[in-house]
């Protein structure tokens, strides 16, 4: 039995990790065309941003981590060109002796991931401008910072690398402005819901540019000018692009794979592409809304992680299944942390349903334990259920410590396909430094009531 | 018409059920009464009201029956206690306790919320004036009062359970030396005893004289102080008792009133809060609720079920017909810097319910990191998940750990109310980003883990089976790396590391059962699945060595040490006690700062090793680190292998730990005594020697040799007195004194001699002051500690500095000029803490 992983990341070095777990014997190959597999792509903005200070603790594992502990081949800087499913075999370039060979499986996981979208704006290709993706991308950001005592940031993109590239760069000392073509930042919350954001990034002296997109970078020797389509023109010695990503899928594509619109490789809920023994995890498939069951593309590495351990079980024989993405998230707001699990309100009107009619919302503003223990800090959640069953869609919180904690409860009760009046029935721990005695989402329940 | 609700009782449930009322029906009556001052009140927050964490006591108050009055319309009685029901009559009797007077109301529903009372049973002396219970508000201002008039230094708390715990927390946090008494062999009833040993460990390093398996016999009250005296023969004096040893239902009102009680005193209701009298329903800690898991009748005294409960009464007082399915009992308590938490049901309970470990369920400990580890202050959650099986339903959890421990007993909480078996577990989708959790969520991990083994990819093991083993048929194999096992291992153990184990599986007997452990369970679990594909019968310790070690922490058999390769080549011992040496060293000093933080496994003591073994006798490594064990650990790994603690800090998330490679700074006797100890090197150290110093010479090297010796052994562990007598009374001396009346003498003595530590001088080579300031220079530049940074550290390190009254009143040095923290004593006192000692040095 051969296994033939592309990329190493989270959901291939998942894969290849389990599977070892469950095949002493099989041959087990990851190739992955950049210098470094299994690492934590989350923490990219973090080393940036000094927080993490060294390079190392963001690799969960290296080649020869792989090879000591699993037993696995790990070719890094090897580009896979060619899928040639019928007679299974793959093409494989090494980069640095641009040697190619062909490498033959059992069995195929694409794991090729997704990469920054860069669009056909003029200048683009100028040397103060970035993304974040990489560790070698990372370690250009910092080299480019340090080299030129980089005073002025501009991010394009407003997302969780955006919003988290923000604080890291102002953490720096840098001037930092982001620019955001929608009328809001980080997409998966409502406008009302991000407004909180706006505001406390503004209070961080974040220039906010909303509504307003990139017509084109103007490169000098040392600066950078970005020119909004609305005719801003800011300067800056670096600029972040973190628009959003699109899956790495050609390689499948190419090999006759189905693709689905936005480009994401289509699998069961085994993990199966269309083609005989190939299989796709991670952000580059296509995943089931949890909540909405439509096909969708969810790039997180929670999910990817899930992914690969359930494509081991299938190729192993094991009876498993990937059930849906919720999109989970949550991003760290300089003193706020944002979080969203489920379908929001744009979502839901993409489907045509209606406020009122097919759906209801609730949005509190509490505090996250006692207000008489020291600390309490202010946080609001917001919930969307349908009607009439009161089945829960999704949430958004925003707030101080202990939002993660609600995102994840509320998270829970979605995959249980809880509704409304399950939430103040739930029993949670209480004390006063952690919660109240009715907890938030028990009063979100409560709330509840009157709809039903 | 609108209905007539009487209350009884106006805290939680009671309060909840009058405020719900309002809210459905504007025109009902609603009369609460309650025998107490004060409704509505936060009785979880009054062990930190004690402790000055929360400073206002009016935030105490959640509600005054005033603003029950104003904003919910209700007739709040306070200081009215009821005192006869009569169901027939639908009326009950009320005394003004203010009067004596009585008088009745009728109902068309009654509401008893009447709640518990601390238990005080008939202990000889258990009335004394300063043993308290704490419940209520007069309760804690009682103690308040007590604590501000009284000078209160010790404390006894009786009972370990939540209220005992935080008062414990509370009164150490006010400089109080706690002592706290527990009957039963673990604190936190609602946690099993695997997981309690965290706890255990935890609280005995703050100091706290935590004594189990030990009732009270009785109080003996001599004026300010009580002595504990205990079933077990222990005496404990303090200043102030507090009692908690757990409630009982106040429900004799509902007994006299004919309604149904269980054994236990609780009134019974059905599933709509309704006692056996149809109009009468009772809520929160009176009442027998079901348990949640098991079905099964229990008592729940908690604060979120009896507010729940309130609200739900009041809807179904009203005809909206709601149930109640019971508790879980879902908790949590901040423990000092560790925070337990848990949900459902606990290995006891099962077992009491006759269920069985192995047939009817399993459990399994994990590890993770509160969040991912590269990201700062992630904390080690240490997590049991209690399951069904074969089915996998989810039906207990446990943890205790930092931060993030109550998110997952909620998350697992929420699962267990949905009925979630292990599979769903690894399902969840949780909020991942770096400061907040892993790709994979620790929830997610215990799902995974218990899967596991329900799917048979593995069986495990428990670290409380380990004790009888059957060795002849077993072997126990640590796959950690070597140096791992410096920090302890299993007895009987042997140590292939995980990623030497294939090239080694011929050292391995095929006829007999393997049991596999590594530091948490991760290396572990790659080893079973290498020894069971090739044929070997394996078991998995779940929870690892961190597990294993956590029980056994306080049992020396059951751990073994290893000095790894760490030796010491070259020790340089001070041969003449007068001698001083730290500033003398050949090479320049290096000081390495490791940041440790986050990393579990094998965990920081790796980075330690590595560091310690690349650099030279006497100099530095500073390592931070958020691992809980580490900070525990550290000490004794010191002793083990030879090396010198110079400080260990902790601010709540991180530890600070300051190691000297080697101990050229201890003196003949204390560096033997450790070679001794490397040696055998089985056991941690637990006899304290002594050691008391004599300091006669106010010389700036000599104050430093003595202060260099007695860090040293403060550090060991060992019991350290300074006794400054003569010229040595100027290091003690404050730099800017107050004025104190003196004779003309004593002035110029006071004038003549230096004045404190930073105007000390050296015996050889001062010229004239150069040389003392040329010392204080090379001591900064090599990063030796100032002697005021080592006077600090001493204190910090509780080392005992006595200065000697007769040569003070012949120098006519007066207390007040005296640094704080020095206590004073005559020859006697040195005499005897001499006895104790078996080192006494005189410089």
């Amino acid at each position: 039995m051969k296994l033939l992983i592309i990329g190493g990341v989270a959901g291939g070095a998942s894969a290849a990790a389990r599977y070892r777990r469950l095949d002493k014997d099989a041959q087990i190959t990851i190739i992955d065309k950049g210098d470094f597999i299994s690492f934590a792509n989350c923490g990219l903005p973090y080393y940036i941003g000094n927080i993490v200070d060294d390079q190392k603790q963001l690799l969960a594992a290296t080649p020869e981590s792989m090879k000591e502990s699993y037993n696995i081949d790990v070719k890094i800087r090897n580009l896979a060109t060619e899928i040639d499913v019928k007679n299974k075999k793959v093409t494989v370039t090494d980069m640095d002796t641009k040697d190619t060979r062909e490498e033959d499986y059992d069995k195929l996981i694409i794991a090729t991931g997704s990469s920054p979208v860069k669009p056909p704006i003029p200048g683009i290709d100028g040397k103060n401008i970035f993304t974040v993706w990489t560790i070698p991308d990372a370690e250009s950001i910092k080299d480019h910072i340090k080299k030129n005592s980089v005073k002025k940031a501009v991010i394009v993109g407003g997302g969780f690398i955006g919003i988290e590239m923000a604080e890291n760069l102002k953490h720096l000392g840098l001037e930092v402005s982001i620019i955001e073509m929608s009328d809001q930042v980080m997409a998966p919350l409502d406008r009302e819901m991000a407004d909180l954001i706006h505001d406390h990034l503004k209070d961080q002296n974040i220039e906010l540019v909303l509504g307003d997109g990139v017509k084109a970078f103007e490169n000098d020797d040392k600066n950078t000018t970005v020119v909004t389509q609305g005719g801003k023109r800011i300067e800056a010695e670096l600029v972040i692009l973190s628009i959003g990503v699109k899956p790495n899928s050609k390689l499948a594509a190419d090999a006759g794979i189905e693709v689905g619109e936005r480009g994401g490789i289509k699998v069961s809920d085994k993990m199966e592409t269309s083609a005989q023994d190939v299989y796709a995890v991670g952000d580059v498939i296509e995943v089931v809304d949890y909540v909405n069951k439509t096909n969708t593309m969810i790039p997180l590495a929670g999910p990817a992680n899930k992914q690969g351990r359930i494509v081991a079980n299938t190729i192993a024989g094991i009876d498993d299944f990937y059930s849906g993405t919720q999109g989970t998230s949550v991003v760290k707001v300089f003193d706020l942390v944002a979080c969203a699990t489920g379908s929001n309100e744009k979502t839901l009107s993409k489907f045509d349903m209606i406020k009122g009619s097919d759906y209801e919302t609730i949005t509190i503003e509490t505090q996250n334990h006692a207000d008489y223990y020291p600390n309490a800090e202010k946080m609001t959640i917001k919930i969307l259920f349908n009607l009439p069953e009161g089945r829960l869609l999704g949430a958004q919180v925003i707030g101080g410590q202990g939002s993660d904690k609600r995102i994840d409860i509320l998270s829970t009760v979605i995959r249980y396909n809880g509704a409304v009046s399950d939430l103040k029935h739930l029993e949670f721990a209480y004390a006063p430094p952690f919660s109240s005695s009715k907890d938030p989402i028990n009063i979100l329940g409560y709330l509840g009531e009157k709809f039903f | 018409m609108s209905k007539k609700v009487l209350i009884i009782g106006g805290v939680a449930g009671g309060a909840s059920a009058a405020a719900r009322l309002r809210r459905m029906d504007e025109n009902a009556e609603i009369i609460m009464f309650e025998r107490g001052d004060y409704i509505s009140f936060a009785n979880c927050g009054l062990p930190y009201y004690i402790g000055n964490v929360i400073d206002d006591r009016s935030k105490l108050l959640l509600q005054t029956p005033e603003d029950m009055k104003s904003r919910f319309n209700v007739d709040v009685r306070v200081k009215n206690e009821v005192i006869a029901i009569d169901p027939d009559s639908k009326s009950i009797t009320v005394k003004k306790l203010e009067t004596g007077d009585t008088y009745e109301e009728t109902y068309d529903d009654l509401v008893i919320s009447t709640g518990s009372s601390p238990l005080k049973p008939p202990i000889p002396g258990i009335d004394s004036p300063n043993v308290f219970t704490i419940w209520n508000i007069p309760d804690t201002d009682a103690i308040k009062g007590y604590l501000e008039n009284n000078d209160v230094k010790t404390a006894a708390v009786i009972g370990g359970g939540f209220i005992g715990i935080e008062m414990a927390e509370n009164l150490h946090e006010l400089g109080i030396q706690v002592s706290l008494v527990e009957m039963a062999n673990q604190v936190m009833a609602p946690v099993d005893f695997d997981m309690a040993q965290y706890l255990h460990k935890h609280i005995e390093s703050k100091n706290v004289d935590l004594i189990l398996n030990d009732g009270v016999k009785e109080f003996i009250n001599t004026g300010n102080k009580t002595t504990v005296r205990t079933a077990g023969g222990k005496e404990i004096e303090a200043d102030i008792v507090i009692l908690s040893i757990g409630v009982r239902p106040n429900s004799q009102l509902a007994k006299d009133a004919g309604l149904e009680l269980n054994d236990r005193g609780g009134v019974v209701v059905d599933d709509q809060l309704r006692t056996s009298n149809p109009n009468i329903y009772a809520v929160g800690d009176v009442i027998q609720v079901t348990d949640y898991i098991n079905k099964v009748p229990t008592m729940v005294p908690l604060a979120g079920p009896a507010n729940k409960q309130g609200r739900m009464v009041a809807n179904n007082i009203l005809g909206k017909s709601e149930k109640y399915n019971g508790t879980q009992g879902t908790s949590v308590a901040k423990v000092f810097d560790l925070t337990v938490a848990n949900t459902g049901a606990n290995e006891k309970t099962l077992n009491r319910l006759g269920k069985e470990y192995g047939k009817d369920y399993l459990a399994i400990q994990i590890h993770p990191g509160s969040h991912a580890g590269y990201y700062p202050g992630s904390q080690t959650l240490n997590m049991k998940l209690i399951f069904e099986i074969p089915s996998g339903k989810v039906l207990g959890a446990q943890i205790v750990g930092g931060e993030g421990s109550d998110k997952r007993v909620d998350v697992i909480a929420a699962s267990i109310r949905f009925g979630a078996s292990v599979y769903d577990l690894k399902e969840l989708e949780l909020a991942y980003a770096p400061p907040f959790s892993s790709g994979k969520d620790p929830v997610n991990m215990a799902g995974f883990t218990a899967c596991n083994i329900l799917d048979n990819d593995m069986e495990t093991i428990r670290s409380e089976e380990i004790r009888d083993l059957d060795l002849d048929n077993t072997i126990l194999l640590d796959v950690r790396t070597p140096v791992e096992r410096t920090l302890g291992y299993i007895p009987n153990s042997i140590n292939i590391p995980v990623d030497e184990l294939r090239e080694n599986l011929d050292r391995l007997d095929k006829n007999k059962t393997i049991v596999v452990y590594c530091a948490v369970g991760v290396r572990a679990w790659v080893a079973v699945r290498i020894l069971m594909q090739n044929g070997f019968k394996v078991k998995n310790l779940t929870g690892g060595y961190s597990s294993y070690g956590a029980l056994y922490y306080n049992d020396s058999e059951m751990i073994s040490y290893s000095d790894g390769d760490i030796s010491n080549s070259s020790q340089t011992p001070v041969s003449e006690t007068t001698k001083s040496a730290p500033a003398e060293a050949a090479h320049p000093r290096q000081k390495i700062t490791l940041d440790c933080t986050g990393l579990q496994c094998p965990g920081p003591i790796m980075q330690v090793y590595n560091a310690i073994k690349n650099i030279n006798d006497g100099d530095t490594v500073e390592i931070t680190a958020t691992d809980m064990g580490f900070g525990a650990d550290i000490g004794s790994w010191c002793r083990r292998t030879n090396n010198t603690l110079l400080k260990e800090e902790f601010d709540g998330k991180v530890t600070k730990v300051c190691i000297m490679k080697g101990m050229e700074n201890q003196s003949v006797e204390s560096a033997s005594e450790f070679c001794a100890q490397g040696a055998t090197a089985q056991q941690p150290a637990k006899e304290y020697n002594d050691k008391t110093m004599v300091v006669f010479s106010g010389d700036l090297d000599k104050a430093l040799a003595s202060f260099i010796i007695a860090n040293g052994a403060a550090a060991m562990g060992r019991k350290v007195t300074m006794f400054f007598t003569f010229w040595g009374l100027n290091i003690l001396r404050k730099e800017n004194p107050p004025t104190v009346e003196k004779t003309l003498i004593e002035k110029m003595f006071g004038w003549m001699m230096p004045r404190g530590s930073k105007k000390l001088k050296l015996s050889q080579m001062n010229m004239a002051g150069m040389g003392t300031k040329m010392m204080r220079m090379v001591m900064n530049d090599k990063n030796v500690s100032s002697l005021e940074d080592l006077i600090k550290l001493a204190m910090a390190n509780g080392v005992h500095l006595v200065a000697c009254s007769m040569s003070m009143d012949v120098m006519g040095i007066k207390e007040e000029e005296l640094i704080e923290g020095v206590e004073l004593a005559g020859v006697a006192n040195m005499l005897a803490a001499a006895e104790e000692s078996d080192t006494n040095l005189f410089i």
